[in-house]
């Protein structure tokens, strides 16, 4: 399987996150572990790109942020999803179901005319 | 709202950058950290796990950046970042920030300050409505009476009014500021200057007074006593107690007040206090016989709409030409009119005489603007030049084009941002020194102010400037591509031809302008000099002088009993060597009696006026004894007056002429003992004194004739002194109140300071010369320093290898001193003609000196090639003197 950096997917990597934290809230590094675990590898090269995006979904509202200790007692920033963040995500899944059946709408047609 | 408060969070990630960045790397400690867990987890060594763990995560430090990028804001991060860098470079570069800064300090402070004053002395509007249209009115004087003009007589204002086409009003005025009352009641004695004024010159005027009345017609008519006061009077004598309308000036004094002026009136004269009717609009226009002789009113007039200053002229000059049916001698009438009218606009009746000072201040304030901006040009490319390599590596290594420019321009606003803030505060210093140090008497000034507007639009000029000549550089070379510019050494010794000659172009242009300025200060310098040597007949030091002004009926024993009895008083102060007193001393204007042949002036009886022809008009000053002792005039022939000369009837006196009228009169024989006679006086001359220059240096000495007479006016009294002349007025002071309580002292001045006034529109323009002139040589110098260090430094390999060739390092010196001396010499050749055509609009502030003085351009044109040299030879030394190795070794 090739790992894909994160980045390729620049314009979703912020829908993977916020879905990543509509779970539970989690630190940067565990939002990451859980992208590369749920894409069953996929992505899971070039983990710094999370941070900056979180930066900037910070600044638009959909997370915050706060420190707080781990199991292990080490202190990490958590992330939390916000009511607007929720709403971003429902908005984001919605564009890329739509964008992309009609990406496969074009190419199963390409292939079926053949 | 979203963005506001994205904005505000991004704001605020600025100010607590430090606690971000901790918390930043922390973080990212902390995911490197659990990654290099989860690779020793997994089996791999200490170094192997984190070394993954680095590469799983992706640029370190290009995350930070972009974290950074997405947390603050990044257009103002750079913006710090490139005003440090720049503050840093321009530290060690002191010299082209200096000059840069200066040059805006100068350019916007010291303009607007000039202009400001000019625009609050010359160009703003009187005000009055439509202050355009009023003109003052008066008839040409023939030459041989040594006046300007001929003030009207009572029947000549009558045939005026009574018949002019070109006004729609015009009215009559009087006012001399030796017409002067004293007021006692309230406090100390106060002097009061009196003006007289028409209703109909109100009229043309159009102005509304601020309390009560301005007299009408009727008043005139019924020759009521009426009189309105200034407000300054007002304020102070009464408390601006607005029931003083109706009530008497004062209880020895019965005018009825009927009006208070708005602040800051000031026809005819800011000083004028009291305005009262002139009394030649009464009811009966009678004229008794020594009135019709009597030429002292002036009038004005406001156009009618359409007319022109031509038009009414001529309208004027037939109404001239009318005198012939009126009452007037024609001995009068030949001798006095020379047929032209005089039609003036009142402002330039008021500024005229301001108007050549303040516009040489302008041109010479403009001349060093363009000097200095020129120098900053020639700074800003010779800067841009050097630094195009460092641009070319920085663009090579990835910048944008943009980035660089706004560097540049980040350097221009803080250059400019320096200047302007010094500009600013030179404008409100400058002005204030202006005014402070204006030539005496120049007008208006007390309303100028720092013009804010031409402060905006020069602060505005010079930063366009600026940025214009920091960015034309980079602009014009951004066709060539980095690879040019890196490529150093021999193959690019030279700047390119363009560049070379706008630098050398600008070089010239400040040395002719340079140039003009010096040979102006030049000019003006010898002019100040020839008018100071200039005797002026009497001796200046030491003499202490101050004005008395006297009622009538303060004078029991009449007025020479007062004086003489003054005078012995003062005589006793310590200190005071000797005291007198005259109607006008020198330089203080001129008492001039317009003669008709009835009245006369002064009359030699062995000369009658023949028929037809006019008394001659000399000066007339009524002294008391010891004038002559006192001002230090040696007595060439005969004695001073004694006591006994003033008669105590008004037909009997003395006579003391000045050399001057016995040179014309007498040249071969004495004048002693010819007579005299003044109106009702008649007299023998007693002596003859040395001439005295009274209206000015720059005026030839004059005819004077001084009469053993004292009257009840005011009286200028000086008081010859060796002392400190504090101490010694204060004595003289008190002795004078002792003897009259009541009278007023004003005008303590000392007589070298009255001189002074009198040159002190040429010792302005002498010194704002001078100053601009040593200004222009520091900047000519300072740019013909920096362009050739520049070329030398640019050709430094190419001499270096010329001297390691076995070049003589006497030629390569010269080499260099030639071109400056090459760009001097045009300069200077170019600045000689400039300076020839300009210098004739010094005009009236020249003495002694033609605008064309080759010594003076010589001496300007020595000195200034003298600055082009040195600055030249400098930078060569300084060449030749680094060792050929050393210039090989460093890259341009």
């Amino acid at each position: 399987m090739t790992h894909d950096r994160l980045e390729l997917l620049q314009g979703t990597l912020e829908m993977l996150v916020l879905r990543t934290l509509l779970v539970e809230p989690m630190h940067g590094w565990g939002i990451a572990q859980r992208i590369a675990q749920m894409s069953s590898q996929v992505f899971d090269v070039n983990q710094g790109s999370i941070y900056p995006a979180l930066q900037r979904m910070k600044l638009k509202g959909w997370v915050r942020s706060s420190w707080a200790t781990t199991e292990n007692g080490r202190r990490a920033r958590y992330y939390e999803l916000t009511k607007a963040g929720e709403e971003q995500l429902t908005r984001e899944r919605t564009q890329w179901e739509r964008a992309s059946a009609a990406v496969n709408g074009i190419l199963d047609w390409a292939e079926g005319s053949a | 709202m979203r963005i506001v408060s994205e904005v505000v969070l991004r704001l605020r990630s600025l100010v607590f950058r430090r606690r971000e960045e901790r918390e930043m790397a922390e973080e990212l400690r902390f995911h490197i950290d659990m990654e290099t867990e989860k690779n020793l987890q997994l089996g791999m060594t200490r170094t192997e796990a984190r070394r993954q763990a680095l590469i799983t995560f992706g640029g370190l430090e290009r995350i930070k950046e972009r974290t950074r990028d997405a947390r603050g804001l990044r257009w103002f991060d750079d913006l710090v970042t490139d005003a440090r860098l720049a503050v840093r470079t321009l530290g060690r570069n002191r010299a082209f920030a200096a000059t840069t800064v200066l040059t805006l300090t100068f350019g916007i402070g010291a303009n607007t300050a000039i202009f400001s004053v000019v625009q609050g002395v010359l160009v703003r509007p009187l005000p009055y409505p439509d202050a355009d249209r009023i003109v003052r009115v008066a008839a040409g004087a023939r030459p041989k009476t040594g006046l300007d003009e001929i003030p009207f007589s009572r029947q000549g204002y009558w045939h005026f009014a009574d018949n002019q086409e070109s006004f729609e009003a015009f009215g009559d005025y009087h006012w001399d500021d030796r017409v002067r009352a004293a007021l006692t009641d309230a406090g100390p004695p106060e002097d009061i200057i009196v003006a007289r004024v028409s209703s109909s010159a109100f009229e043309v005027l159009g102005i509304q007074p601020q309390l009560g009345r301005l007299p009408t017609l009727e008043d005139e008519e019924l020759s009521n006593s009426v009189a309105v006061i200034s407000h300054e009077m007002w304020a102070g004598r009464y408390a601006s107690d607005p029931s003083v309308i109706g009530r008497d000036i004062a209880d020895d004094w019965p005018v009825e007040i009927i009006g208070v002026m708005r602040p800051g009136f000031d026809f005819p004269s800011p000083e004028v206090d009291v305005w009262r009717i002139t009394g030649l609009n009464s009811a009966s226009r009678e004229v008794t016989g020594f009135q019709a002789g009597m030429h002292g009113w002036s009038a004005i007039g406001r156009l009618k709409p359409g007319v022109t200053l031509e038009q009414a002229t001529a309208d004027a000059e037939a109404l001239i030409a009318g005198f012939a049916e009126l009452d007037y001698e024609p001995a009068d009438l030949e001798g006095l009119f020379d047929g032209t009218a005089i039609v003036r606009p009142i402002k330039d009746e008021i500024v005229g005489g301001a108007r050549t000072p303040l516009l040489i201040a302008l041109a010479t304030a403009v001349f060093v603007l363009l000097i200095s901006c020129s120098n900053v040009a020639n700074l800003l490319l010779v800067r841009s030049e050097s630094r195009s390599r460092e641009q070319a590596i920085r663009l090579a290594l990835g910048s944008s084009r943009g980035r660089l420019t706004q560097y540049i321009m980040m350097e221009s606003a803080i250059l400019t941002l320096a200047g302007t803030v010094g500009g600013v505060a030179l404008a409100f210093v400058g002005t204030s020194i202006l005014v402070a140090s204006a030539p005496a008497g120049m007008p208006r000034l007390d309303q100028v102010g720092l013009n804010t507007t031409v402060l905006l639009v020069t602060t505005a000029v010079s930063i366009v400037a600026a940025l214009f000549f920091c960015l034309a550089p980079s602009w014009a070379a951004r066709s060539r591509g980095p690879r040019d510019r890196l490529r150093s050494g021999v193959y690019k010794s030279t700047m390119d031809g363009k560049r070379s000659r706008v630098l050398d172009g600008l070089v010239v242009t400040q040395t002719a302008l340079g140039l003009i300025l010096l040979v102006g200060s030049g000019l003006m310098i010898r002019s100040f000099q020839q008018l100071r040597s200039v005797d002026p007949g009497f001796e200046v030091d030491g003499v202490l002088t101050f004005w008395l002004t006297v009622s009538v009926t303060e004078l029991p024993r009449g007025p020479s009993g007062f004086y003489f009895e003054l005078l012995d008083r003062l005589a006793e102060v310590p200190g005071v060597e000797s005291v007198a007193g005259t109607e006008s001393l020198p330089m203080t204007g001129v008492v001039r009696e317009i003669g008709s042949a009835t009245l006369g002036t002064v009359q030699i009886d062995e000369f009658p006026a023949a028929e037809g022809e006019l008394n001659p008009n000399f000066i007339t000053k009524r002294t008391t004894p010891g004038y002559f002792e006192t001002m230090g005039i040696p007595i060439v022939e005969g004695r001073e007056f004694t006591r006994d000369d003033y008669s105590p009837n008004f037909t009997e006196t003395a006579f003391i002429v000045s050399a001057a009228v016995k040179r014309k009169y007498w040249p071969d024989e004495s004048a002693l003992g010819k007579r005299l006679t003044w109106g009702r006086l008649n007299g023998p001359i007693v002596g003859v004194a040395g001439d005295v220059r009274h209206r000015g240096l720059e005026v030839p000495a004059e005819e004077i004739v001084h009469s053993a007479q004292i009257i009840g006016r005011t009286m200028m009294i000086a008081v010859r002194t060796a002392h400190s002349p504090g101490r010694v007025f204060q004595e003289v002071g008190r002795a004078t109140r002792e003897l009259a309580p009541g009278v007023p002292i004003t005008r303590v001045r000392m007589m070298s300071d009255i001189l002074a006034d009198s040159f002190s529109r040429t010792s302005f323009t002498m010194n704002l010369l001078v100053l601009a002139g040593l200004l222009s040589l520091l900047l000519a110098a300072v740019g013909l320093y920096g362009v050739l260090s520049h070329v030398i430094h640019q050709r430094s390999r190419e001499m270096a290898l010329r001297l390691a060739l076995g070049a003589d390092p006497g030629r390569v010196r010269s080499m260099v001193v030639l071109r400056g001396v090459k760009l001097g010499l045009v300069g200077v050749v170019i600045g000689l003609g400039g300076a020839a055509i300009l210098s004739r609009f010094l005009g009236s502030l020249l003495f002694g000196v033609p605008p064309l003085d080759m010594r003076t351009y010589v001496i300007a044109s020595v000195v200034l090639l003298g600055v082009a040299v040195a600055s030249s030879a400098i930078p060569a030394l300084r060449a030749a003197a680094t060792p050929p190795a050393t210039a090989l070794r460093c890259e341009t």
